[in-house]
């Protein structure tokens, strides 16, 4: 196991060469990639501070010494400074992330609890009241675009909800602290939000899973034995419909770690999404690439773990020794 | 017959969050808007929240952007200030008076003898001497890094003696020449050519005074012993000062400085609260968390109704509080003058009469912008209604110039090029521009592209017909003439060179009585109107509201608001 883990964690060090250098060539080779241009927005750049920039920036060198620079500094811990805005990329990246991260937490502990539990519940009991509520409305959720739940749910929750109580009872609706609510306040609605999709796929899934597992032999068999529901449940069938449900759900958290750019726009959520998303389209590049290196990690890791559960959700499954 | 009847519950529970979903297109309920309003005394306390998105930076010297620059002009005071109706006035700032030599090429500024710094300091000639020249100088470090970060906005500079060699590429000056502290309290500019207009540029306000002392070794926070970096917590001579740190991404907090040499303000403070999009920030002014915001899309004739629209455009008061005055900027099409087919005088004649700009802003603005008949909008001194006389909509006028141009309904003009810039929103206009232009037998196609390839393309002279903004620094004729008709200068993107032009303006700079040279500058217009090189389409409009606990709250043509004379009925209470 210990081995199996070693192995992966190497594997990471192309992964990371590979990415980035391959953002490296796109973002000098796009067209209109000129940094210095965006810090004038539409006014001329006066040619000796175009001379001057190009030289502090490096952009005058060829895109391997480039390259070169860029991975001798991430060695040192330097991720570079914004051309926009000078500040260090590292203390950009430390002020947001944090707060990606508390979303993204949040929103797959929902989609774990409401979208497993739901999916079990479905599975359980098939065809009932629940089974047909769950199955309908997750396929509206699944359609649903991101940024219209999220405007719906400030509106309701902020405005309406606000009106019809006379201003006792409402949810904030953007920003991620302030001094009448606490931080966990403001996490609801933009969790909820983020969640939302991610919870109904979890819900099929683990419903679809958990229907072929209870069709199986051994369930069968251990239903036969006398072991009640329950028992079977979760002893038998729940782990081993688990699997892809976990392989969903830890892509998933990857995907959040990435920043969730159309929910941190509508709630002003201060994540590393909407930072990210911003620097390209003003092409800040050390942004860019500071921010997808600290992606990098974050999704190894969670796919590393997702990976390394597989083999306590079923026994058959061991990694790196012989079959026994 | 339970099981099924279950089913058909379930189903209906379903639908009914759906038909409960689709009913989301309904409006909320209307607050209310009207109050007291004017007749009451100001209040001193109390605070408001006001809407930006996140600067680039608060530190003056690179505060380029409207939300740095309105963060700026609260902590400093620049030499002189804008009035914030009468373009023709330029108001005593940090400076009493001034006072220039004949041609106007020598400017002396006497300081106010209280001026302070927030922490008491007092301010002095040499501060903006230091200012001044931190904004120039090439190598000037970005506060938080100490890395060498350049000012891009050094060009309100250029008039001044010896900018010229700070700027110059490998200069090891770094001061300029033509700047000098008489004593503490005098400032003497020394300008490379005479420039009349040069007490609007020293209102800029980025161009305060800074202390040196705290720009090189940072900013004491609280107990004394931290320091924070300057530009994360800029500390100057304004009515207001920084409460703490910037707080990227969220807020800035500002707090009234009890230091200011001037009338303080009735606030005790603002907050300006971050936003990413305009229109989260509309829906949190809708559920009353924050006091001043930009209109959301679609919504303008929606909010006047709720909230009532100001008499003067510019200034909120209880029950009228929706803002729809011009501003000075102007959106035009620029043709490329130096090559076929818009060398053709005519021919650019019969395209600005063709477009239908009222159609334009009506379809596409809801009436949020005016049409231009003036390259100049009309907040600047020395706009007349209908001065560039061929930005109207004529059809058949258009029609007699396309055939003067050699082009009679279009037979022999080939396919012409339309150019903007994507995701800007140009599409709508461009496309009812386009319908103008085959109206009258002109076929276009279009070639949009990302905005930084877009700007490569103009300086390259790929273009025929392209889109441009432009926005006043200060409200001047100067500022639009020479940056758009020059051929010297580099906004100049639509290739016009007229002689008569460049030395007129060479000439007018000079005229240090104000109305001449105002008019001077309108008989500048008046020539560079009759050669059409661009055609002005419309001017911005405010679409910004504010809400009811506002009151004389200025937020002016200059996209700038003012925080010293607002005050808000509820001082007693709750900090929203």
């Amino acid at each position: 196991m210990l081995e199996y883990i070693g192995k992966r964690l190497l594997q990471f060090i192309p992964v990371f060469f590979g990415v980035t250098f391959a953002l490296f060539v796109i973002a000098n080779y796009m067209p209109g990639a000129d940094p210095i241009q965006m810090r004038y927005g539409e006014r001329a750049v006066p040619p000796q501070i175009r001379a001057q920039l190009e030289e502090q920036l490096g952009l005058n060198q060829p895109v391997w010494v480039q390259y070169g620079k860029y991975l001798n500094d991430l060695l040192h811990g330097d991720l570079g400074v914004s051309n926009q805005t000078g500040r260090p990329v590292s203390t950009i990246l430390a002020e947001t992330y944090p707060y990606t991260l508390r979303l993204a937490v949040f929103a797959i502990i929902v989609e774990i609890i409401v979208g497993v539990g739901a999916g079990i519940i479905s599975a359980v009991k098939q065809y009932s009241f629940w089974d047909v509520f769950v199955t309908l409305s997750t396929s509206i959720a699944v359609a649903l675009p991101v940024f219209w739940l999220g405007i719906l749910l400030q509106w309701f929750f902020g405005i309406w909800l606000k009106e019809a109580t006379g201003g006792a009872f409402y949810l904030p609706i953007s920003g991620a602290e302030s001094a009448q609510f606490g931080p966990f306040a403001h996490m609801i609605l933009p969790g909820i939000t983020l969640a939302a999709v991610s919870t109904a796929y979890a819900a099929r899934i683990m419903r679809s899973q958990l229907l072929e597992v209870n069709g199986q032999d051994y369930v069968r068999t251990a239903r036969a034995k006398g072991l009640s529901g329950r028992q079977v449940l979760w002893k038998h069938s729940f782990k081993n419909a688990m699997i892809p449900v976990v392989t969903f759900i830890g892509l998933d958290f990857g995907a959040m770690l990435a920043g969730a750019v159309l929910t941190e726009t509508v709630f002003n959520w201060p994540g590393v999404g909407f930072t990210i998303a911003r620097a390209i389209l003003q092409r800040d590049f050390p942004i860019v690439f500071g921010g997808v290196t600290v992606i990098l990690f974050g999704v190894m890791i969670v796919n590393l773990a997702v990976d390394v559960s597989y083999a306590f959700l079923d026994p058959r499954i061991r990694f790196g020794g012989s079959e026994e | 017959m339970h099981g099924r009847m279950r089913k058909a519950v379930a189903v209906l529970v379903s639908a009914g969050l759906i038909a409960a979903l689709s009913l989301s297109g309904c409006a909320p309920k209307q607050t209310e808007g009207g109050g007291e309003g004017g007749g009451t005394e100001p209040k001193p306390g109390g605070s408001m929240s006001f809407y930006i998105g996140e600067p680039a930076y608060i530190d003056p010297y690179n505060a380029q952007e409207t939300e740095g620059v309105q963060v700026t002009q609260a902590l400093f005071d620049s030499l002189t200030a804008f009035d914030d109706f009468d373009a023709t006035k330029v108001l005593p700032g940090a400076a009493e008076s001034w006072e220039s030599n004949a041609d106007g090429s020598v400017w002396t500024f006497k300081l106010n003898p209280n001026g302070k710094f927030s922490d008491g300091t007092p301010v002095t000639a040499a501060d903006f001497v230091y200012a001044w020249n931190r904004i120039a100088n090439p190598n000037t470090v970005n506060t938080a890094t100490g890395k060498p970060d350049p000012s891009v906005i050094s060009y309100h500079l250029g008039f001044i003696k010896g900018f010229d060699e700070v700027t110059a590429e490998g200069s090891t000056v770094t001061e300029m020449s033509g700047l000098k502290a008489v004593d503490d309290l005098t400032l003497e500019v020394t300008l490379s050519q005479p420039f009349a207009d040069f007490p609007y540029v020293a209102a800029h306000p980025s161009l305060g005074p800074v202390p040196k002392a705290l720009v090189e070794g940072g900013v004491p926070t609280g107990s004394g012993e931290t320091t924070i970096a300057y530009g994360e917590m800029p500390v100057g001579n304004g009515s207001f000062k920084m409460a703490e740190p910037w707080k990227h991404n969220q807020y800035i907090k500002v707090v009234r400085n009890d230091n200011y040499a001037g009338t303080k303000p009735y606030l005790d403070g603002v907050e300006f609260k971050i936003f990413k999009d305009p229109e989260t920030a509309y829906t949190e002014f809708e559920a009353g968390n924050l006091d001043f915001t930009q209109i959301g899309e679609g919504k303008i004739k929606d909010a006047e109704g709720k909230y009532g629209t100001s008499e003067d455009g510019y200034t909120v008061n209880p029950g009228k509080q929706v803002l729809l005055g011009a501003e000075a900027s102007t959106y035009y099409i620029i043709f490329n003058n130096a090559t076929e087919p818009f060398n053709n005088a005519d021919l650019r004649k019969a395209v600005t009469l063709a477009i239908n700009r009222q159609a334009i802003c009506d379809t596409v603005f809801e009436g949020t912008r005016e049409p231009a008949d003036n390259i100049l909008p009309p907040p600047i001194a020395g706009y007349a209604q209908g001065a560039w006389v061929d930005s109207k909509y004529d059809v058949e006028a258009a029609k007699k110039a396309l055939a003067d141009a050699g082009y009679p309904e279009g037979k022999g003009l080939p396919e012409l090029t339309l150019m903007f810039n994507s995701g800007g929103g140009h599409e709508k206009i461009m496309e009812l521009v386009q319908a103008d232009l085959k109206a009258i037998g002109i076929n276009t196609k279009f070639e949009s592209a990302d905005f930084p390839v877009y700007l490569k393309q103009l300086d390259e002279g790929k273009h025929q017909i392209a889109r441009l903004g432009w926005v006043a620094d200060y409200p001047i004729a100067y500022n639009f003439l020479y940056s758009l008709f020059d051929s010297e200068s580099g906004d100049n993107k639509s290739a016009y060179k007229n002689p008569a032009v460049d030395t007129g303006i060479t000439e007018a700079v000079k005229i240090t009585d104000d109305a001449a040279r105002v008019a001077k500058f309108q008989e500048i217009n008046t020539t560079i109107q009759a050669d059409n090189p661009v055609a002005p389409v419309m001017f911005y409009k405010h679409h910004h509201v504010g809400s009811d606990r506002l009151n004389d709250f200025v937020f002016n043509a200059l996209y700038l608001a003012n925080f010293d004379k607002v005050w808000v009925a509820d001082a007693a209470g709750a900090e929203k």
